[in-house]
């Protein structure tokens, strides 16, 4: 059990750093995305299905698809 | 007796009605926030004698406190009601005809939904309840200040967006460490139990509110964004900011160091960073030749002299802190609505741009003129038994760093006589450049009622101040006597 | 030199909130409020699902205001948004293929009723209004992405928000009137684990449910529309 929450936690950690060092913005996102999701699913093993729904349905698909908009107005690389 | 709740409630929903309204047809739009706001300043007025001998307390789905959410409305959160709702009705008149092309109907949501914030904020007696009311004033004012959508506003309303995003995370931060060490969110309930400042896990949520609330209320080191977003805005949003949206943000800081922590070692802090930011404010002000930056710069020099006077702790020092801070709502408000329609005639905000027009539009420079009296604190008018209340107060004290400081507001005082005189030169004894529109041109009439009320507001409060000095006197005892407050909340 | 000062605030502030932190031990049994709520929320406002007592019942105003946040930022957005102009550059979208636009007409309903179920169930199951409400908006979300030809009537989402918010309002005046406070809970509570039970909270979900559905849907359309 604890060996799961560990590994979740190290790659929400990696998949953050991550979402900082990527030049191209669409993958920034996806991993912005990968952070939302990994939260949900600790939120579920700490006993909060609530907060787990929300921020599984917020964070990971309504947040994604509004930065996906954003990308596409914008720049697709940062330099 | 009309319960306190439905200032927050009406508002609120006729805000949530406005667009059927607009089904039906688009021009009774704009007059649904001078219903609203009438209703308020109507029952914020009969709640007024009842208030002053006993503050009235309304719980909320029927669950005592602290269980559930409950409203204080004492003598200060009706002080505050009175003046939002009297400022908000003004400026909605003005908006009838200032607000003309756009989507008007979001202008009127989120101008409603502003001023429903601000009632909320000084209404309640629950922190997380502030908030959350704090949180839709923040918000509606953003949206508010990037209004006009051309790229100075635009990059105005993101740099207040982050600063404010930023101040809101670390007040939910102090929020969530004191709910986690006492268990309870009642501001009485929580200030039953804080004992002392000086451990570290009271003194981080005190920094962090007066950090977070401190970005609202431009404090010192926090206050960037406000030039840029002061002078960016509609001026009937200017003159909301500038009158309402700030003090809110003081009235929080100064409710939750005082009622809340009970903290008075870290006044003689809030003292110095108050002078600092008057100073600061007032300096600024005299190199600008933008007018509407000039009086957002001015906005921060008075904030940084109310949060001086209020942290001085007696109860002379709250009330001058108090009555500061209604002549500065009156008069800033007064000169941004005054200001603007100057703009709109002229078609240039610069101070040079204005020269002659006191033959051109007398009575809207006449308005212009009392305004910025009133604010350099001139006698006849609102201003003078203010500053004299705060420097009569610091020096009863009979401190060396009172005195001090009151060396350095005087200094101000002068500075922003200098700065403001220049503006009534080049109105009054300046020549037009430009000859062509030499007719005198009225303002219409929507315009020129809400600059006539609050002139007649300014000069009849600073002949007769003892018409509002019994009120400012019971919510600076509110303010203090903190053992009350919570006695009467928490049996 | 401007990096190293923000890292140092950081530091500070990051080692002023934990040593806050340490004070306060993790997972004790509950103190004060919390211990009430779990205790006695079931049989002062009738629902199972104890979170949902907390939102509607005990901090229902904390829940109208939250919901006013969010309609505050979507008008806020429509408000900035309308004064871009539309991009002239006509770029060629590409329509998707049959599979794909077939996917997600056939997935469009199925997701507005698993989304209706949680906010109906609210007082019942772990979910809610708002999570309801986010469920029915990311259904909207697929539709605009596989279909790139159908559009939200703008006038039924105003109207679908006004009717939902006014209903909240509604509700807790009605509580007013009849004498008790604000929001109070007028409706006979019922047996627990019931649908219709706890008052005046299945009510007060659905108007929660349609009003947060239709302002994140609204959102996407905005932000579609202009771009």
């Amino acid at each position: 059990m604890l060996i799961i929450v560990t590994i979740l936690v190290l790659l929400m950690i990696v998949s953050a750093i991550a979402a900082l060092i990527f030049k191209d913005l669409i993958s920034a996102v996806i991993a912005a995305c990968i952070v939302s999701l990994i939260a949900a699913v600790l939120f579920y093993f700490l006993q909060a299905p609530d907060v787990a729904m929300a921020e599984a349905a917020i964070g990971a698909a309504l947040v994604t698809g509004i930065f996906v908009i954003a990308v596409k107005r914008t720049k697709r690389f940062e330099e | 007796m009309v319960n306190p709740v439905l200032l927050i409630v009406i508002p609120l929903g006729l805000a949530f009605v406005v667009p059927f309204f607009g089904f039906i047809s688009k021009k009774i739009e704009k007059f649904i926030p001078f219903v609203a706001l009438f209703f308020n300043l109507i029952v914020s007025l009969r709640l007024f004698p009842r208030v002053l001998e006993q503050p009235v307390h309304v719980s909320i789905g029927g669950f005592v406190p602290p269980f559930g959410i409950n409203l204080v409305a004492g003598p200060i959160g009706i002080l505050f009601t009175v003046l939002i709702a009297l400022v908000g009705f003004l400026v909605s008149i003005y908006a009838f005809d200032y607000i003309k092309e756009k989507d008007q109907e979001k202008y009127h949501i989120l101008y409603l939904l502003l001023l429903t914030g601000a009632t909320g904020v000084v209404l309640t007696g629950d922190i997380f309840n502030l908030f959350v009311f704090f949180e839709i004033l923040c918000i509606s004012s953003y949206s508010l200040v990037a209004y006009f959508g051309d790229k100075t506003s635009i990059e105005s309303a993101v740099k207040y967006l982050i600063q404010g995003a930023l101040g809101s995370c670390l007040i939910l931060m102090g929020i969530g460490l004191l709910y986690g060490q006492f268990g309870t969110l009642n501001m009485a309930d929580l200030a039953g139990n804080i004992k002392s400042v000086h451990s570290v896990s009271i003194f981080v949520p005190l920094v962090l509110f007066i950090t977070g609330f401190g970005v609202e209320a431009a404090i010192f080191p926090l206050n960037a964004w406000l030039p840029d977003a002061h002078s960016s805005a509609p001026s009937s949003i200017s003159a909301v900011l500038s009158g309402i949206a700030i003090e809110v943000g003081l009235y929080a800081m100064i409710r939750v160091v005082f009622t809340l922590f009970g903290a008075s070692s870290i006044l003689t802090f809030l003292m110095l960073l108050g002078v600092i930011t008057l100073l600061i404010g007032e300096l600024c002000a005299f190199c600008q030749e933008n007018i509407k930056r000039m009086l957002a710069y001015s906005s921060i020099g008075q904030i940084g002299l109310m949060l001086f006077a209020l942290s001085i702790a007696s109860s002379y020092g709250i009330t001058g802190g108090l009555f500061q801070l209604v002549s500065h709502t009156l008069g800033k408000s007064l000169l941004f609505l005054a200001a603007g329609y100057m703009i709109y005639r002229s078609g240039s905000m610069n101070i040079s741009s204005f020269e002659g027009m006191g033959k051109r539009m007398p009575y809207t420079a006449l308005a212009f003129t009392i305004g910025a009296f009133s604010i350099v604190g001139l006698p006849p008018f609102i201003g003078f038994p203010g500053k004299l209340m705060i420097v009569k107060a610091a020096l009863f004290e009979q401190e060396m760093l009172y005195t001090v400081l009151i060396f350095f507001i005087l200094l101000a005082t002068v500075i922003e006589g200098a700065y403001y005189f220049r503006v009534v030169q080049a109105l009054y004894f300046k020549e037009e450049k430009n000859t062509q529109n030499q007719k005198r041109e009225i303002a219409p009439l929507s315009i020129l009622i809400p600059i006539f009320i609050l002139t007649g507001f300014i000069v009849v409060i600073g002949i007769y101040p003892k018409l509002i000095t019994d009120v400012l006197v019971s919510s600076a005892s509110e303010l203090l006597n903190r053992a009350d407050y919570i006695k009467s909340v928490m049996p | 030199m401007r990096k190293l000062f923000v890292i140092l605030l950081l530091l500070i502030i990051a080692g002023g909130i934990t040593l806050s932190l340490k004070e306060i031990p993790f997972g004790i049994p509950k103190t004060k409020i919390g211990d009430h709520f779990i205790n006695k929320g079931v049989e002062e406002t009738g629902s199972v699902n104890i979170v949902t007592s907390v939102v509607v019942g005990y901090r229902g105003f904390d829940t109208l205001g939250e919901i006013t946040v969010l309609f505050a930022a979507t008008i806020g957005l429509g408000a900035v948004i309308g004064t871009f102009r539309k991009n002239s550059v006509n770029r060629e979208v590409e329509a998707a293929s049959l599979i794909v636009y077939t996917g997600c007409r056939f997935l469009f309903p199925v997701i507005l009723l698993v989304g209706t179920y949680i906010f109906i169930h609210g007082h019942l199951t772990p979910g809610g209004g708002f999570q309801g409400g986010a469920i029915i908006a990311s259904a909207f979300l697929l539709m605009y992405l596989g279909c790139s030809n159908k559009r939200i009537k703008e006038n039924l989402s105003k109207t679908v928000e006004m009717i939902g918010g006014l209903t909240f309002i509604a509700v807790g005046i009605i509580g007013l009137a009849i004498g008790q406070d604000f929001l109070f809970n007028f409706l006979p509570k019922g047996e627990p684990a019931e649908l219709l039970s706890a008052g005046i909270i299945p009510i007060v979900y659905i108007a929660i449910g349609l009003k947060v559905g239709s302002e994140l849907a609204g959102i996407i359309d905005n932000l579609i529309q202009k771009s």
